[in-house]
């Protein structure tokens, strides 16, 4: 510290204290103790933290003395030997057997040219009738409008005629006691159905009491064709573009479910757990990305460096 | 009422009143209940001044109801471009741990563009992104989702169209942005729904879930043994949410020397990673491809800004302006 900060620290220290001692007046009487053991615990909080970053600093800085040393090696992270190279190396090449069609699926070359070549196709179609679609896609969106319309307007217009008809129904049962009794009759004998939980007695009382049968569910779809026209057919290249999509995307499955097995084999065949594996290739690709770029591998122990240098020719064959 | 008008001792109460609610709040964090136990360590960040530690195993909280202040206030935050914003903190952990650098991200998705972008070899048989191959008007650019061995796992969904279907999980998480830019966070049940995946324009799912839709640490990052390895150390790659909707970004790297050895896959472990998206602010997050394949790029005023992995990735999430 500074002399010039140490001055300034005092002063601001002392201001500090004179605030303190006002506000410490300031506050009620009850409250002095619990004010004084919150002083006392946050010093010692001061103590105790100041012991923590000391000890933080000290970890830190002897992680600086040794960069790029090797993990500590544990149940997922095993040191990688001359026989767990192997063993890895057992596993890849099994993995990409799976890849090269040896369990009887088509190989994932074949599947990736297969998928390319339906997408090729699909893009081709798509190129080609590029105006004949847009066509479609400008129709189909105009006819959506309208059919929106549509059915937006015959939704209110049954809505009206249903305002009407409940307006003219409460005004009848207002003058004509003889359909009042009848309505009070008819829903105490929905009420009885209900009940029973007899939905078609329910629907043919209503029938009778709104005098007549419902509209069809479909009657504003049915308004909307009237309007704009059934839906629009899509072009045949249209159809045929979205079969070669979706094709595409079912090589692509299969490609990937491929891939998930060769993933398994690959553990299986290097006997090593699921976990140990992964962790070996991730670390074995470090190796080789490290020495593709002629720079130093970090992260490994001298053996390890011996026992990848030994087989590096065949980890970038089978990876 | 400016303060110099409350007399003596008032004034002088009012000012240490003041300071009191203006001192922000320590770590917005419920207890976790009692558990198992993590494996012993903790986290400390530097402050400019010290190392203060914020986070220990044998304390660590089940629920982040808003960020920690001594994490939050640790970076120093650069604009980046219009809606990206980046900084960076030290960390200093347990063992392998014990010296890291975190590049944070945070990104607003109603001012930026947000693409997926994928690469692979010309025979389709490796994946082939870098952040080298990062467009050129690319602000940010980070690996998104995990894979096998060159696909993408779990659902993609590419200019609108699924790419690959939805994987499952119990921890996997999916993320979609769809045609106005509003990103969804979705759980592994809700994506059997049709509906949840119409109008998505892009999409990616990845694992673990580090923090649930309200900030919950998921039991299997609270203790041993629940099909999650909480004690592995590994570099690590987080995109979160932050209440305000923007999304974070944050990439661990070994800090020993510099950013010459950061892409050493050496880090905290997935629950000390949870712990730092939810000190950062984030209230959801999901774990991304870490390891070597961790990677990311800022571009801003003064040019690239880039942490390389040491893997090439089928798929990036790329930040472009708007038109």
């Amino acid at each position: 510290m500074s002399y010039a900060y140490s001055i300034s620290a005092r002063t601001l220290s002392r201001g500090g204290i004179a605030v303190a001692v006002v506000a410490f007046l300031a506050v009620p009487f009850y409250g002095a103790h619990a004010q004084l053991g919150g002083l006392v615990k946050k010093a010692k909080d001061r103590v105790v933290e100041q012991q923590v970053a000391n000890q933080v600093e000290k970890r830190v800085n002897s992680a600086a003395s040794a960069p790029g040393a090797p993990p500590k090696f544990d149940d997922v992270t095993v040191e990688l030997t001359n026989d767990r190279v192997s063993q890895v190396i057992r596993g890849l090449s099994a993995g990409r057997a799976v890849l090269d069609g040896a369990n009887g699926s088509p190989s994932r070359a074949t599947l990736i040219a297969q998928r390319d070549d339906a997408a090729r196709q699909s893009a081709d179609l798509s190129q080609k009738n590029a105006k004949a679609f847009e066509a479609y896609s400008e129709k189909r969106d105009a006819s959506q409008r309208c059919r929106n319309d549509a059915i937006h307007f015959s939704r209110e217009k049954r809505q009206q005629a249903n305002d009407q008809r409940t307006k003219e129904l409460q005004a009848k049962a207002m003058s004509d006691p003889a359909f009042r009794e009848k309505a009070v009759a008819m829903a105490q004998k929905m009420a009885v159905a209900q009940q029973k939980g007899d939905t078609a007695e329910v629907h043919r009382l209503m029938i009778e009491l709104n005098g007549g049968a419902p509209e069809s569910d479909n009657v504003d779809s049915l308004a909307a064709d009237k309007a704009c026209g059934g839906a629009l057919a899509q072009p045949a290249a249209m159809v045929q573009s979205q079969k070669l999509d979706a094709q595409a995307n079912k090589l692509t499955e299969a490609i990937r479910q491929l891939e998930e097995q060769a993933a398994e084999t690959e553990v299986k065949e290097s006997k090593l757990t699921e976990r140990q594996y992964q962790m070996a290739r991730e670390r074995i690709e470090a190796y080789l990305s490290a020495m593709k770029y002629n720079s130093q591998p970090r992260g490994f122990s001298a053996g390890e460096l011996q026992a990848l240098g030994a087989r590096r020719a065949d980890l970038e064959k089978v990876m | 009422m400016p303060v110099g008008a409350f007399p003596g001792a008032v004034r002088v109460a009012a000012i240490a009143f003041a300071a009191i609610a203006a001192t922000p709040l320590r770590p917005a964090a419920d207890p976790a209940p009692a558990r198992a136990g993590l494996p012993q360590s903790s986290l400390a960040v530097w402050t400019g001044k010290t190392w203060r530690e914020w986070w220990r195993s044998d304390e660590a909280p089940g629920r982040w109801r808003g960020p920690h202040n001594a994490v939050a206030d640790a970076v120093r935050w650069r604009a980046s471009a219009d809606g990206v914003e980046w900084g960076e903190l030290r960390l200093a952990g347990t063992g392998e741990a014990r010296r890291l650098r975190a590049v944070v991200v945070r990104i607003d998705p109603r001012v930026v563009r947000l693409r997926l972008d994928t690469a692979f070899t010309a025979g389709g048989e490796r994946a082939a992104w870098t952040v080298d191959d990062a467009r050129p008007d690319a602000i940010m650019a980070v690996n998104v989702g995990q894979f096998v061995r060159t696909l993408p796992w779990g659902w993609v969904v590419l200019d609108g169209h699924q790419f690959l279907a939805p994987g499952s999980g119990p921890l996997a998480t999916a993320v979609a942005v769809d045609s106005s830019g509003t990103v969804r966070w979705i759980g592994p049940d809700s994506l059997k729904d049709a509906n949840v995946r119409r109008g998505v324009a892009a999409a990616f799912q990845s694992y673990p879930t580090l923090l649930t839709a309200d900030g919950e640490i998921p039991a299997p990052l609270r203790e041993p043994g629940r099909g999650i390895d909480v004690e592995h150390r590994d570099a690590r790659l987080g995109l979160g949410a932050l209440p305000d909707g923007r999304l974070l970004v944050v990439l661990t790297r070994f800090d020993a020397l510099g950013e010459s050895l950061g892409s050493i896959p050496f880090g905290p472990t997935i629950p000390e990673f949870a712990a730092l998206m939810g000190a950062l602010g984030a209230k959801q997050a999901v774990a991304l491809d870490g390891g070597i394949s961790g990677q990311l790029l800022i571009r801003d005023a003064e040019g690239a800004h880039t942490w390389r992995g040491l893997r090439k990735v089928p798929m990036a999430l790329v930040v472009t302006r708007k038109q």
